[in-house]
């Protein structure tokens, strides 16, 4: 604060005594000098013993926590006999994905579609089998990466403050919309490897295994280092990690391969696929066993006013 | 004029934060004794802050009872990121949302009103200085609740500003101009109020 600029802002706060120490004596010291913020304060103090009259007459009927055990009493009575248990666990499943979905960005949905359309054109207008593979499983799994950037934390969603202050743990949060989003990917994968398989007459599965694990590490790699420090390094590090790969990949790719089967030779996936999806599920672990001490989101009492 | 604002979000749960992070423990344990506990300290907190809301006293203790079953049910997955004072109004108003929104009676926001707050003094609250404490909480009552809710939550419940923007799922920004818009809006109410007599 500038020594001399008026407080009025700070005022419901300090009348409140939720000041920190430095502000409450810059207020003071401010209050001492300017005549025009003394007349403030008296308004807001009017205004604060006229708010606080409101609530005298506040109060709940007396039987009203006898009725909060009895519902909790009937509530312990059925669990057992509404029987299955799995049954409710899947409703309550599903109103979480439902409630959830709204809250993922929408630009996620439409940017995975259109890149995955785009790639699928691509790979379909090749008539090269080994490149129309090669582009599927150099997309899937970098769209599949940009989605898991944007799931979760503040950054991502204004709503998250108040969901994390209500019945649902941060960690049900991110597993409901990690579902979600990888699922929709999966599903965008596997149409556009049917479609390829339908038009190149590709084998089906040597193409799912093109991209299925690198999709796996990769978005639980992005997931973790979002969580960590942010989407943005998340998204550029992915980018950075996935060209790479591409450089050193595509001019073995030119030289030698013919078939999706040389494809996966050419990524070594032969032999990576097993060491990546155990490194994808670790991260993923990780992640989900993390993000309850994620600390970045709420407001942390401090901000700058224009 | 730039200056930054630190409101201290957490004193008071330094003073007691740590003994009522152990009452919901308890509660998470199935202790319904320490549901009581929460029950009596915050109760009547709660049915005022609902009151804000909606002036439907019955459905007021309908979103209590509710409120209180949901925390119950949650108190498991409580992990102390907020107050439990903050998590108790997060959940009440969760739930006298979902209540409203079911009886198609939404809560209303100020987007249409927001503007931003000035930290200049205004010349003309001569109006709300000299009001008597009756009149003013008249027109506390006409407000709409948006801005009803803030004063409640500043001055009876004793938020910062950062537990309102986190309890309102608002930005600070959003606080500071929602009490600005309520005085603005309580001087508008006495000043009609005084030319109509």
């Amino acid at each position: 604060m500038v020594d001399g600029a008026h407080v009025v802002d700070l005022l419901p706060a300090y009348l409140n005594q939720r000041l920190h120490n430095g502000d409450r004596a810059r207020v003071e010291a401010h209050l001492r000098d300017c005549t025009a913020c003394r007349a403030e304060l008296d308004v807001w103090r009017a205004i604060a013993s006229a708010t606080r009259q409101l609530d005298i007459v506040a109060a709940p009927a007396p039987d009203l926590l006898g009725r909060i055990h009895d519902e909790l009493d009937q509530d312990a009575a059925a669990q057992p006999a509404i029987g299955p248990t799995d049954v409710r666990s899947l409703q309550y499943l599903w109103q979480l994905l439902c409630g959830q979905a709204p809250l993922v960005r929408r630009g996620i949905w439409l940017a995975s579609g259109l890149t995955t359309a785009l790639g699928v054109l691509v790979a379909i207008a090749t008539l090269h089998q080994s490149i129309g593979s090669f582009t599927l499983a150099l997309i899937a799994p970098v769209v599949a990466a940009f989605g898991m950037a944007f799931i979760y934390g503040p950054e991502n969603d204004p709503s998250l403050e108040i969901a994390i202050s209500t019945p649902t743990s941060p960690r049900l949060v991110l597993l409901s919309r990690l579902t979600l989003v990888f699922g929709y990917d999966l599903l965008l994968a596997l149409i556009a490897s049917l479609l390829l398989t339908a038009v190149h007459g590709f084998s089906l599965w040597p193409l799912i295994e093109l991209w299925f694990a690198p999709m796996l590490f990769l978005s639980a790699l992005t997931l973790a280092v979002s969580l960590l420090f942010s989407p943005l390094v998340a998204m550029v590090g992915a980018l950075v990690l996935w060209g790479l790969r591409l450089v050193q990949l595509s001019s073995t790719l030119h030289q030698n391969a013919t078939t999706t089967g040389d494809t996966a030779r050419a990524f070594g996936l032969s032999l990576l696929n097993p060491y990546l999806m155990i490194l994808g599920l670790a991260l993923l672990l990780f992640a989900i066993a993390y993000v309850p001490h994620q600390e970045r989101f709420g407001p942390n009492g401090t901000m700058a006013t224009n | 004029m730039e200056y930054a604002i630190t409101v201290a979000s957490s004193w008071r749960r330094e003073r007691s934060g740590d003994a009522e992070d152990k009452i919901v423990a308890r509660v998470a344990a199935g202790e319904r004794q320490a549901l009581d506990t929460l029950y009596q300290r915050y109760a009547q907190p709660l049915f005022g802050y609902l009151l804000t809301l909606t002036s439907d006293r019955g459905l007021i203790e309908e979103i209590l009872q509710d409120t209180f079953v949901a925390a119950w049910r949650a108190a498991e997955r409580f992990e102390g990121h907020s107050s439990v004072k903050t998590w108790l109004f997060g959940i009440a108003r969760r739930q006298a949302h979902n209540s409203l929104r079911r009886r198609n009676l939404e809560l209303t926001d100020d987007t249409a009103l927001n503007q931003t707050p000035s930290d200049e003094p205004e010349p003309e609250m001569a109006v709300l200085r000299n009001a008597d404490r009756q009149a003013l909480t008249d027109a506390i009552t006409h407000l709409r609740p948006v801005h009803r809710e803030v004063l409640l939550l500043a001055f009876v419940h004793e938020l910062s500003y950062a537990e309102m923007a986190e309890l309102l799922d608002v930005p600070i920004g959003t606080i500071r101009s929602r009490l600005s818009n309520a005085r603005r809006l309580l001087r508008e109410i006495l000043e009609t109020a005084e030319t109509e007599r």
